[in-house]
């Protein structure tokens, strides 16, 4: 009997296998690199399953839990019930964090700024937020996405794995896994961090959010970072020019070459195919992150702080760079969005870090045709309490029943809401989404079901969105 | 051995069968796992039909047909519906399932005619009794007997000997970690005496470095680390666990008595210190103090976490499954899960984890590896080295520079040369009495004119002078300035600062200053300074920061010519470095951040370099035992009060001792007893595993339905019968695996390997593997002769690129975590045994990850093995390969007369054999090439040489 193709390192062997039957073996190695085809055989057999609208996804992750209440879930009864007790039928006995738990009072937080009906749609957006409600048209606000978790820790890591437990893949990894990536010289998956300007510093988070968990390490995310060296080690080392690096790959790649016909190992193949792709990334990544070819106009898009690395704003812009190379999944986290304290400054800030860039970048992708290819996300791990935490205007604690979330470019049905809090933007009245729906639903947009896209790993066929039974949201679908 | 197990041997209708009936069954029970299971298996059975055990697939489900009419293929509904035409009756059903192949089918169809032999779960059942086949004239021993039966069925053969050289650093990497030197190259490969390559084994495992080799899958297993894992990811100390492992391991410790120590050192009958750290395996959870967390979520996040390890580690069973619900595949329910989970649910386990440290239990011990005085040693030097990072921060020394330039120009030299000012320093009285009384006697000799104090005090204060009180502050932002009169005949004065507690320790930042004719003295405050509580005790006084440095910035007014001194200085003193630093922390909020971040990590290691000993977690038995529930979905908050369960173990795996008492202690002996099926197969596996890079049973993490199958399950059985009767000897097994022939083989690849075993499932050949993460890094230091050998002790910090964990990281919060910015070692402590380095869950060592290292956040019994293009820019490009690669070049100088010379050495050291003269020339060219062509100095072509060897597949390849 042929081996069980149901075990991690057995599906590793397949796809090795199936790599060497289908294309020789040179020719596997290349395939194998980083950015060409490093799916399993499985995915290669069953991806896409769907027809898919997106080829490329860009999630901009707004880490700490941004205010649905003040940004996108416009409430007037909590302005007009500012400083009033919640009433306890609104608060139910769910669940609230340690951190509030104790309060005597829980008084209802009126927004901390207006709202203004914006674009053809009319839809509600807050003043915090000029530059996105201009494109409000083209996204779909999801006003009642909700999660499982309270708390920072297993709530991010929840929304970025699909688990609160950890040692799960992130999304990214899944899709590198399922789809590999575009562009051969880039990885498939690439994450880019900023902290903001509000809360300093802003919840830590983790490497395991774009980690790959049980998937095969080459799936998870590579950090871009500000600086000399975009990706860990791409410098070379002092006194190694280029010319010299490729006289050393020669003689390394001669040497394998020989070596590999004595052995006959094939991975001696996908070794020098690997050496080769990083001697390309030095080029490529240091061309992807010189933003001096950019127009002014750009900065003028994007706004000055563009200019400065390691922002928000750059890493929009260095976004775009990568979605238009082709690299299947870009995710920025921006770090600051907890706002415990300080709600009117400290959301002011962050907003201010943000709103402009991401307009922006929406807009960019959208007149550079990438909006048709690509699916957009905009989000935090939850939202936050009508009520106040402390004094009233003073901050707002972690929120995890109901929260705002949007959506756009392909796959996305653009200018709509959907579902629906109730008055106090505390519990879900209709259409509710929860975490794994959204996860679903971006798979769907790229071509993968996320009931088959799977991995077998302690006993079972894993995947993303979990053992519940969900489905993508049609309703959103274009 | 215990009868009892869940399936017993059946039906055997010919002598032919009963030879191949354990096989079929095995084969017959994988493919229905695989494709039946997750419908018609232990927890799920539609239309009431599971094909899991052998009396229900008799019986068949709803529609009355059996689904397995034993001999009898063409009355068995199973073989009907699999085999039907019809889609509507088709199993398994059309959608996300394929049909069976025809071989599946076939197989089905074998096995019925044959009685539907039913062998159960292979796992579960005891240990068979094999016989050792026939041998071939090579073969060295049992091993080799079954490798070669089972390659003969194959259609295949042994592969030749691999030669000596490279035969002893396949020895010397898998059972040591490291290669082997030229010296012993040479030695070994000129012995032709017949007991030469036992001797080398034995001389490995003999090595005190075997331990740390062994180590390696453990700390994957007991996800080990140096820090809590959740939320802020702040350190702890659990490397006197890791010590005491390492040290287990050389001692060799019977496996069953190694078992009971790891999970229930505290409760053996002869417990001591060192059995007690070893139940740190349990206390490597995840820990997390995230503000708003409920104690009781995470507490049952720990617990699940030890069921997960336990049963990973010590029985290949993926037990995790049964938390929410019924296993879909096993045998194992959630009643199972929580009753195994309810041996742990007696432990002390807070909810809230440790903050900058370890959450009880916890003792302070020693490390069995390293005596105090180096520990003390070391945690003196390492605080030593952090005062250096808190005087010359990494990422700010460049920025500051900048700043005194522009300085320079703007404040002139002081005209009467070099006033040099120690600054006061922030000083807090330890502990947190009511009140504190800072004292200080004053000389007064001399021509004195005046004495001045300056003093903020963050606490409610009173200022007495000779008993005498002279001013009260309370705010710390504004502080007092006093004059203090000067008494005609008195030879000193008594200054006494008398600070009450309120909501923390009390603390101070003063400065005096006596004016003479000649010049002003002055005396800042430092822990020299005298502290008592209300009854007079005298306390420790700690300092906290200096004043400007640290978090509190600048109060106090202080001379402007010390600042001019020390921008013009043209070597400043430390003293005038904090004078700058004061000054620069004022304009650069980044000071701000180093300032928490470097006095959470030296306080943190205070105690350790006073005493010698170092904290770790240990397990401990709840003084009155907790009631364990089922959890409803695995959720914390709902059990199920009305299902209690007691500790228990999964009875279908292994039945129950009733004689052991139902406590850790209880289980460890349940699991190290000589009868349980799993543990001995799991054990051997993981030693299997280290030598050959892959199991006998692929899954190593999962022995049951879902996993691989054993490749050779007679071998399997045959190994773990022998470990059980050596008494658990792990070096007597692996010196058994090292000196057959099967462990021996060229690891060459012909064209029938890769047609017919790509994936060396039947060992015709030897292994080839990519060196794992630690033992590359190891590699490369040690060729370039900068390795340190050095045994146990506190992790370190070997250089990385700046930066990395403040990006993630809670740096720069007041609250003053550990482990949010990593400050690089010094010395020798860069270049230590990767195993020793410094393991921050969050942000794992990148060049370790890189190489498919896990972050030990959870159990791991396997990595796979990945070929990436960021390997590839670690290993050319890191700075420590980098500077590997130049020490490499220089042992090459003193080792070689001419380039030639030295690059042969070079080869042979790393890949343990002779370059071709086609590899010799080539090698050589490229440092003619470096050199003419590029214009390298010589030293700089031999490193660029010595990188090339350090990158040659064959290098990083065990081979």
């Amino acid at each position: 009997m042929k081996p069980s193709p149901n075990t991690e390192m057995e599906s590793t062997t397949t796809r090795r296998e199936w790599l060497r039957s289908a294309s020789g073996l040179f020719a596997a190695a290349a395939l194998r690199e980083l950015g060409a085809a490093p799916k399993d055989a499985t995915a290669i057999e069953r991806a896409p399953h769907v027809a898919p609208k997106a080829k490329q996804a860009l999630f901009l992750f707004q880490s700490g839990g941004p205010s649905h209440l003040d940004l996108w879930d416009w409430k007037p009864e909590l302005a007009r019930r500012h400083g009033e007790e919640l009433p306890a039928s609104v608060r139910g006995t769910q669940r609230v964090t340690g951190m509030t738990s104790g309060q005597a009072k829980f008084l209802v937080n009126g927004p901390i700024q207006p709202f203004r009906r914006h674009g053809r749609s009319g839809r509600w957006v807050s003043d915090l937020l000029p530059y996105t409600a201009r494109l409000v048209d083209r996204l779909c606000v999801l006003k009642a996405v909700h999660t499982e978790a309270i708390n920072h820790d297993p709530g991010i890591t929840f929304f970025c794995t699909g688990s609160q437990q950890v040692g799960h893949p992130s999304l990214g990894a899944w899709l590198s896994y399922g789809l590999g990536s575009e562009n051969r010289d880039l990885p498939a998956f690439v994450v880019l961090v900023s902290q903001g300007t509000g809360k300093n510093p802003g919840q830590p988070i983790f490497a395991r959010l774009w980690g790959s968990g049980f998937l095969p390490s080459e799936h998870q995310g590579v950090q871009l970072r500000s600086g000399a060296s975009p990706v860990l080690h791409l410098q070379n080392p002092p006194g190694v020019d280029r010319p010299t690096r490729r006289a050393q790959l020669d003689a390394l790649r001669d040497l394998n070459a020989q070596r590999a016909q004595v052995t006959g190992d094939p991975e001696t193949a996908a070794r020098i195919a690997q050496y080769e792709l990083a001697y390309r990334m030095q080029a490529s990544v240091p061309e992807l992150a010189d933003l001096r070819d950019e127009p002014e106009e750009t900065f003028r898009l994007y706004g000055e702080d563009a200019r400065t690395p390691g922002t928000y704003a750059a890493n929009c812009l260095l976004a775009r760079r990568l979605l238009e190379r082709g690299v299947r999944f870009v995710q920025l986290f921006h770090r600051g969005w907890d706002q415990h304290d300080n709600l009117v400054t400290h959301l002011g800030n962050q907003c201010r870090d943000t709103d402009r860039a991401t307009a922006a970048l929406v807009f960019d992708l959208e007149r550079r045709g990438l909006l048709d290819q690509t699916v957009v996300a905009w989000g935090g791990e939850f939202g936050r309490t009508a009520y106040s935490q402390g004094a009233l205007h003073a901050g707002r604690d972690h929120h995890g029943r109901c929260f705002s979330t949007w959506l756009a470019g392909a796959g996305i049905r653009a200018g709509i809401e959907h579902g629906e809090t109730d008055d106090f933007g505390y519990n879900i009245v209709r259409d509710g989404v929860h975490v794994h729906e959204l996860q679903a639903t971006l798979l769907h947009c790229l071509g993968l079901d996320h009931r088959r896209l799977t991995f077998p790993h302690q006993g079972l066929a894993q995947r993303l969105t979990g053992v519940e039974p969900v489905e993508p949201v049609r309703a959103i679908l274009a | 051995m215990r009868p009892a197990v869940f399936f017993v041997l059946a039906f055997a209708t010919t002598s032919a069968v009963a030879q191949e009936s354990p096989a079929l069954a095995r084969d017959v029970r994988s493919l229905l796992s695989q494709r039946c299971f997750a419908c018609h298996g232990p927890a799920t059975a539609k239309s009431a039909l599971r094909l899991d055990r052998r009396e229900d697939a008799l019986r068949g489900g709803k529609s009355g047909a059996p689904a397995v009419v034993p001999g009898v293929p063409e009355r068995s509904e199973l073989l009907r519906r699999v085999r039907s035409s019809d889609v509507e009756e088709r199993m398994p059903p059309i959608g996300e399932h394929a049909p069976l192949a025809a071989d599946e089918v076939a197989l089905l169809e074998r096995w019925i005619a044959a009685g539907a032999p039913d062998a159960g779960h292979w796992s579960f059942a005891p240990l068979a009794e094999v016989v050792v086949p026939p041998a071939s004239a090579r073969a060295r021993g049992a091993i080799d007997a079954f490798l070669e039966s089972e390659l003969a069925r194959q259609g295949l053969d042994l592969a030749p000997r691999a030669p000596r050289g490279e035969l002893l650093r396949r020895l010397s990497l898998d059972l040591i970690g490291l290669p082997p030197t030229p010296e012993e190259l040479a030695r070994f490969v000129a012995d032709a005496s017949p007991d030469s390559l036992e001797r080398e084994v034995d001389r490995l495992l003999a090595s005190p470095h075997f331990g740390e080799r062994a180590a390696l899958p453990w700390l994957d297993l007991a996800r080990y680390a140096d820090t809590n894992g959740f939320s802020i990811d702040d350190h702890r100390d659990m490397w006197a666990w890791r010590d005491g492992l390492i040290d287990a391991l050389n001692r060799n410790v019977p496996y069953p008595r190694f078992v009971l120590e790891q999970l229930a050192g505290d409760l053996l009958p002869d417990a001591d210190e060192r059995t007690r750290v070893a139940t740190g395996f349990l206390r490597n959870s995840m820990s997390t103090h995230e503000g708003g967390t409920l104690p009781e979520e995470y507490r049952v996040i720990y617990l699940a976490d030890k069921v997960d390890a336990v049963a990973t580690s010590f029985l290949g069973l993926t037990l995790r499954c049964a938390q929410c619900h019924d296993h879909k595949y096993d045998p194992l329910s959630q009643g199972d899960y929580y009753r195994f989970y309810a041996f742990f649910d007696r432990a002390i386990e807070p909810g809230m984890g440790g903050e900058n440290g370890n959450a009880e239990p916890r003792l302070d011990v020693r490390s069995p590896l390293v005596d105090p005085e180096r520990v003390q040693r070391e945690a003196r030097e390492r605080i030593a080295t952090l005062e250096r990072y808190r005087l010359h921060p990494p990422e700010l020394v460049e920025l500051r520079a900048r700043w005194m330039e522009e300085q320079r120009l703007r404040i002139a030299p002081p005209e009467n040369g070099a006033v040099e000012l120690v600054l006061p320093q922030w000083i807090w009285a330890e502990k947190s009495p009511t009140s504190v009384r800072f004292e200080r006697t004053i000389e007064l000799a001399g021509d004195l004119r005046a004495l001045r104090l300056q003093l903020a005090c963050d606490n409610r204060s009173r200022v007495l002078w000779n008993g005498v009180e002279l001013a009260r502050s309370d705010d710390w932002q504004r502080p007092i300035v006093v004059e203090l009169p000067l008494a005609a005949e008195a030879t000193s004065g008594m200054l006494v600062v008398h600070a009450e507690n309120e909501g923390g320790p009390a603390g101070l930042v003063a400065l005096l200053e006596l004016e003479r004719a000649s010049g002003v003295e002055r005396i800042p405050s430092d822990a020299s300074w005298a502290a008592f509580d209300g009854a007079g005790a005298r306390l420790a006084t700690q300092v906290i920061a200096t004043h400007g440095e640290g978090p509190w910035g600048r109060v106090l007014a202080l001379p402007d010519e010390a600042l001019a001194a020390a921008l013009h200085a043209a070597q400043p003193s430390d003293a005038q470095w904090r004078v700058l630093n004061a000054a620069h922390a004022a304009v650069e909020p980044r000071w701000k951040g180093h300032g928490y971040a470097l006095a959470s990590e030296i306080a943190a290691l205070r105690a350790t370099a006073e005493s010698g000993r170092v904290s770790t977690m240990v397990m401990g038995e709840e003084a009155a035992p907790r009631t364990t529930y089922v959890l409803v979905r695995g959720q914390y908050d709902q059990p199920d009060r009305a299902r209690p369960v007691e500790p228990g173990v999964p009875e279908a795996v292994f039945a129950w001792d009733h004689s052991l008492p139902r406590d850790r202690l209880g289980l460890a002996r349940w699991i190290a007893d000589l009868a349980n099926p799993l543990a001995p197969r799991v054990a051997v596996n993981r030693l299997w595993q280290m030598m050959f890079g892959t199991g006998l049973v692929a899954t190593s993490n999962d022995f049951g339905a879902q996993g691989a199958l054993p490749s050779h399950p007679e071998l399997l059985d045959f190994l773990a019968a022998r470990f059980l009767a050596s008494g658990g000897d792990t070096k007597a097994l692996l010196r058994e695996i090292a000196l057959s022939a099967t462990y021996a083989q060229s690891s060459h690849l012909r064209a029938e390997h890769l047609a017919r075993d790509p994936a060396n499932r039947w060992l015709a050949r030897g292994v080839r593997r990519r060196l794992d993460a630690e033992l590359l890094r190891d590699q490369a230091l040690f060729l370039g002769g900068l390795l340190d050998l050095r045994l146990g002790g506190a992790s370190v910090f070997p250089v990385q690129p700046e930066g990395l964990w403040q990006e993630l990281s809670h740096f720069g919060h007041p609250a003053a975590f550990t482990a949010q910015a990593q400050y690089p070692s010094a010395g020798a402590d860069r270049f230590r045994r990767s195993l020793y380095t410094f393991w921050k869950r969050t942000a794992p060592p990148p060049s370790l990850l890189a190489f498919d290292a896990p972050s030990r956040e959870v159990c791991v019994a396997y990595r796979a093995r990945t070929n990436t293009p960021l390997q590839a820019l670690v290993a050319l490009n890191d700075p420590e390969q980098v500077e590997a690669a130049r020490g490499f070049a220089r042992r090459a100088i003193s080792a070689g007369a001419d380039t030639a010379e030295r690059v042969r050495w070079m080869f042979a050291a790393a890949t343990a054999r002779p370059p071709s003269a086609r590899e010799l020339e080539r090698l050589v060219a490229l440092h003619e090439q470096a050199r003419l062509e590029l214009s390298h100095r010589p030293e700089d072509a031999l490193a660029l040489v010595a990188a090339t060897v350090l990158n040659l597949d064959e290098t990083l390849t065990q081979h």
